[in-house]
């Protein structure tokens, strides 16, 4: 008897998850963007509470990147244009990495 | 200068006749970074065409430059004709990762896999310039027709302040690339530069001018700084005013895995 999960099921639990959010959009610090602004995206594309939001301004302004959203491929795509619309760099990942 | 403040359902800011033209003529050339048509152009052309009946009106609404004097038009998407975006074929071309880095921090790679960021350049490159542009242009209008008592108000309405942001956002980033910013020291570095006292007059060397023509660049970018600092920090607080009144937030999108 265990109650340790089975290294099966631990294996075939983490293929879920990045099944249904097998990649992400990251947004990377830059030098010109106010911190204002980053959070203004956060809040008003996203939809964050404002503590989320701010959150997430902090993390790419301390340590140069955040995930900001995962999803399918095709959503991501969609999320990293509207950040290039609003001037921020974003890239899509893949998840595993 | 005096910095956004929200007025009703827009956003008014004061800028002396000097500080329009300056911020006028840098929106106009981020465009034509763009692929636009100099806007100062376009608003003649429409002019012209206004008053020439029948108005030709354009597939993509009227969005994209397209001049038809082809000498004019540095780096212009277009051939000739209607602009490719109409058609619905521009994405099946490749296209080319720009080359100025000004321009490639505008539309930067989405991914550090070349293939995928060259599929995802080839699918969005049109519309994010043309959204860019768009913006540019709305921000360039308000710029030229300034209202109020002075004749020094200039308004941006709730719905045309996303875009007008996202603009700001444009030209600093342009800026910021001639002025070499590159690091966040470097961003705070550029304000100390203003508060130094100006250099002697010109004495006419080439070291000299070209110390006077960065100093008028920092000044049009801490300029740009402040004028976004305070319209989003008005549209921030609206947005959150407006939330809170609709019974509070809901989670946004989840991003934990």
């Amino acid at each position: 008897m265990s109650s340790a999960p089975h290294l099966d099921e631990v294996v075939a639990s983490d293929a879920q998850a990045s099944l249904d959010a097998p990649w992400v959009t990251v947004v990377w610090n830059d030098p010109v963007n106010l911190m204002t602004y980053v959070t203004y995206v956060f809040e008003t594309y996203f939809g964050h509470p404002r503590q989320v939001a701010e959150h997430l301004m902090r993390r790419v302004h301390t340590e140069g990147r955040a995930i900001v959203s995962r999803g399918t491929l095709e959503a991501m795509e969609v999320d990293v244009q509207a950040m290039h619309g609003y001037g921020l760099w974003a890239t899509l990942q893949s998840s595993g990495r | 200068m005096r910095g956004f403040v929200a007025r009703q359902q827009e956003y008014v800011a004061r800028l002396d006749a000097d500080e329009r033209a300056v911020l006028a003529g840098i929106a106009s050339e981020v465009g034509v970074l763009l692929g636009a048509v100099p806007f100062r152009k376009t608003a003649r052309q429409a002019d012209a065409a206004a008053s020439a009946a029948p108005t030709p009106t354009g597939a993509a609404g009227g969005q994209v430059d397209e001049g038809d004097d082809e000498d004019d038009v540095p780096g212009d998407l277009l051939d000739d004709g209607p602009p490719l975006s109409a058609l619905g074929w521009a994405w099946q071309r490749p296209v080319e990762r720009p080359t100025d880095p000004a321009v490639r921090r505008l539309l930067p790679d989405a991914s550090d896999d070349p293939e995928q960021a060259a599929e995802f350049r080839r699918l969005t490159d049109a519309d994010l310039r043309e959204r860019k542009i768009t913006g540019l242009r709305t921000w360039w209008q308000a710029l030229r027709t300034p209202g109020g008592p002075q004749g020094d108000a200039v308004a941006v309405t709730a719905a045309e302040a996303p875009a007008v942001a996202a603009a700001m956002t444009d030209v600093r980033l342009v800026l910021a690339d001639r002025l070499g910013i590159r690091t966040d020291e470097d961003g705070e570095r550029i304000y100390q530069e203003l508060a130094q006292p100006a250099p002697a007059a010109p004495d006419g060397s080439d070291a000299a001018e070209a110390m006077a023509v960065r100093r008028a660049f920092v000044g049009v970018y801490a300029m740009l700084s402040e004028l976004q600092e305070t319209l989003v920090g008005a549209m921030l607080a609206q947005a959150r005013a407006r939330r809170t009144s609709q019974g509070g937030a809901e989670g946004g999108r989840g991003i934990a895995g």
